[in-house]
């Protein structure tokens, strides 16, 4: 029998049957579509939090409380106020901290803010102008806060990109007044959109103040030891490969300046970004394995549909094998008709899956979530890795079937039922 | 040229074994009408089978044309029951959702052949009288239809030999005569048929009649 004759023959036979056929690919459909679904969004979770983690320069180490004797991320708390702007000043010196060319302190708090009629509430970070460049921002419009702003205490604001169009939609807030807690500041620079959400916080919806106007005019908050608080620490030292010695320095510093005995926990955690970027990865790639799990389970039940639905219909067609097997088909005649079938059945149901999979992507992708929107990313080895696993699994839960129908001795078969 | 030497035949219904031919010795020869008669359950339809390739002996030899066909593997006796053998079953076992071409057509796909495919499943269903209706399926046609697009699926292929089993056995008086008509007809032409038939004016317009009893051959022994 020529394989053209075979074809025809399975495909006649799935035409003939057209309930059992589009319900024996939906198994397949459903179990890809969410292979494809569910992994985009783990990948889309991971691709937006590594661009925000890379936008941040490898060169910057971050510096955040720690509640002593605790680690991993459990322990950082921003409650525990242990790190102060001076802390912060201490770490800017070249001569205790090596290659550092910036130290910005950040106090940060949530406050009202209101231009004109509108009104949003948003992250207040207090800051001084090495932050720009540790952070990797740069102005859209008007400056960023200048080290006079910070020696003056002076009244002035720069807003993220989100927070500009918030309270001034599409005008210009330079030389605008706002509110924040009450007090009127002037903006005198509005940031340039990064994009992407870190846990569902966006980098671009802030106001950034001068950190001494910060804790003088808003929130003031002190250590144990009587200096301003502040929420983290960001160092720029010079290149990435001066980060391990700086951290190093910093923990001298700062163990020095906490006066912790030598047996005493840090206070305080040093994070490289790399390292941020190696822990969220490992969890985001968790995630994405879960998702990938979950979806896998539903493709295998999938399979187990094809091979359920295959075994009924050898069963339910035996004497159809028999008048085959009595006219002259052969083992194998028999054997790649019901592989035929199912293959195409799983083939058309890949296919068809894919795109009901790139289309769920799509729907997750407009969902938002927290103020946030979900990036999803749909990548060609996923869809590769789901085909793959959708025709396999139809072929091996084709191949059990098809052999016992193959096997059938031919008056058996005819006599069946 | 068939020779069956000594064919047995045990089923086994669990514990039981049932022995349904008990040595059977028969030989075909070619261009003859040989009609198996017998009592029901004596073993017609067990001989049969086995003459047409569709059920091994449990003992015995069956030569055709001098080769012991027990030395062939399925696939080789698969190709000898679509090119040398047609087999007519009493319950026409016809495909249901195919058309009588495509029914006709199939022993032909199964051979391989590539060419002129539906001409000649078309020429053979012109020959049992269903020119016109091809495209028809099972459960459009009558009994002594589908009765005669499953004798032209037997002899799609030119077969050597013609095997019926109580074909006219599930057919009305007249359909059943138009049927035997043409083995009748197939038999003048020279081609060598073997039916199994309950009916006495069958059997007697064969040339050679056989009886089954008790899963031996009693009378017409050759
Ligand atoms: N597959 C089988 N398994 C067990 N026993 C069987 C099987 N096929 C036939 N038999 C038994 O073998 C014996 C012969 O059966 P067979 O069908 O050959 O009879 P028959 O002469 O064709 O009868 P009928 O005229 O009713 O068609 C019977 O006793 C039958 O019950
Ligand atoms: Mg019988």
């Amino acid at each position: 029998m020529r394989f053209k004759d075979s074809l025809t023959t399975a495909l006649r036979s799935l035409t003939a049957n057209k309930l059992r056929s589009a319900l024996t690919m939906l198994g397949i459909i459903i179990g890809v579509a969410a292979v494809i679904g569910l992994m985009s969004i783990g990948r889309g979770v991971e691709a937006s939090i590594t661009s925000t983690l890379e936008g941040l320069g490898s060169n910057a180490i971050y510096v955040i409380p720690q509640t002593p004797g605790s680690t991993g991320f459990g322990g950082l708390t921003g409650s525990v106020p242990t790190l102060s702007v001076d802390d912060a000043e201490a770490l800017a010196d070249p001569s205790r901290v090596r290659a550092v060319v910036d130290v910005a302190p950040v106090g940060s708090s949530y406050a009202d803010v209101i231009a004109g009629s509108e009104s949003v509430t948003t992250t207040i970070t207090g800051t001084n102008p090495a932050y720009m460049g540790a952070m990797g921002y740069s102005m859209a419009a008007g400056q960023f806060i200048s080290e006079r702003n910070v020696r003056h205490r002076d009244l002035v604001a720069v807003l993220g990109d989100k927070t500009a169009q918030d309270l001034f939609g599409g005008a210009d807030p330079v030389g605008e007044k706002i509110k924040i807690s009450g007090r009127r500041f002037t903006v005198v620079g509005v940031l340039e959109a990064k994009g992407g959400a870190m846990m569902g916080i966006s980098q671009d919806e802030m106001v950034l103040v001068p950190i001494t106007t910060f804790h003088a005019r808003l929130f003031t908050q002190l250590t144990s030891s009587g200096e301003d608080a502040v929420q983290s620490i960001v160092v720029e030292v010079t290149s990435a490969g001066a980060v391990n010695g700086a951290i190093l320095d910093i923990e001298d510093v700062l163990r020095d300046r906490h006066h912790l005995a030598a047996d005493d926990d840090d206070d305080f955690a040093v994070i490289s970004q790399e390292q941020i970027l190696s822990s969220v990865q490992q969890i985001t790639g968790m995630l994405t394995l879960l998702l990938g799990a979950i979806a896998g389970i539903s493709l295998l039940v999938g399979g187990i549909g094809i091979m359920n639905i295959m075994l009924v219909s050898v069963t339910e067609r035996t004497r159809e094998i028999g008048i085959r097997k009595a006219v002259g088909a052969k083992r194998r005649d028999i054997l790649s008709q019901f592989l035929l079938e199912s293959a195409v059945i799983s083939l058309v149901g890949s296919a068809v899956g894919v795109a009901a999979g790139m289309i769920m992507a799509r729907l997750f992708s407009r969902l938002s979530i927290g103020g946030g929107t979900m990036t999803t990313v749909v990548s060609p080895d996923i869809i590769v890795l789901a085909i793959s696993v959708a025709i396999f699994i139809g072929l091996v839960s084709g191949i059990y079937p098809a052999l016992r129908a193959a096997r059938l001795n031919p008056i058996d078969a005819l006599h069946y039922g | 040229m068939i020779e069956l030497e000594n064919i047995t035949k045990v089923y086994h219904m669990g514990k039981v074994a049932v022995n349904a031919l008990r040595g059977v010795s028969l030989a075909i020869a070619e261009g003859e009408m040989l009609a198996i008669i017998g009592a029901s359950g004596s073993g017609k339809s067990t001989l049969l089978n086995i003459i047409g390739l569709l059920d091994r002996p449990t003992s015995g030899r069956y030569l055709f044309n001098g080769e012991d066909t027990g030395r062939l593997n399925d696939n080789q006796l698969a190709e000898l029951r679509n090119r040398k053998y047609g087999f007519v079953f009493q319950n026409f076992n016809l495909l249901p959702r195919a058309t009588a071409l495509a029914n006709v057509e199939l022993p032909l796909i199964y051979s391989g052949r590539t060419s002129r495919r539906r001409e000649r499943a078309q020429e053979v269903l012109a020959q049992v009288g269903l020119a016109g209706r091809a495209d028809h399926k099972p459960s459009e046609m009558s009994g002594g239809e589908q009765q005669r697009v499953a004798i032209a699926r037997a002899l799609v292929n030119d077969p050597w030999l013609v095997l019926a089993d109580e074909p006219t056995g599930n057919l009305d008086t007249k359909s059943g005569a138009g049927i035997m008509d043409i083995f009748y007809r197939l038999h003048r032409g020279g081609k060598t048929i073997v039916l199994i038939t309950h009916e006495p004016d069958i059997a007697a317009q064969a040339q050679r009649t056989i009886r089954i009893q008790d899963g031996r051959v009693v009378a017409g022994e050759v």
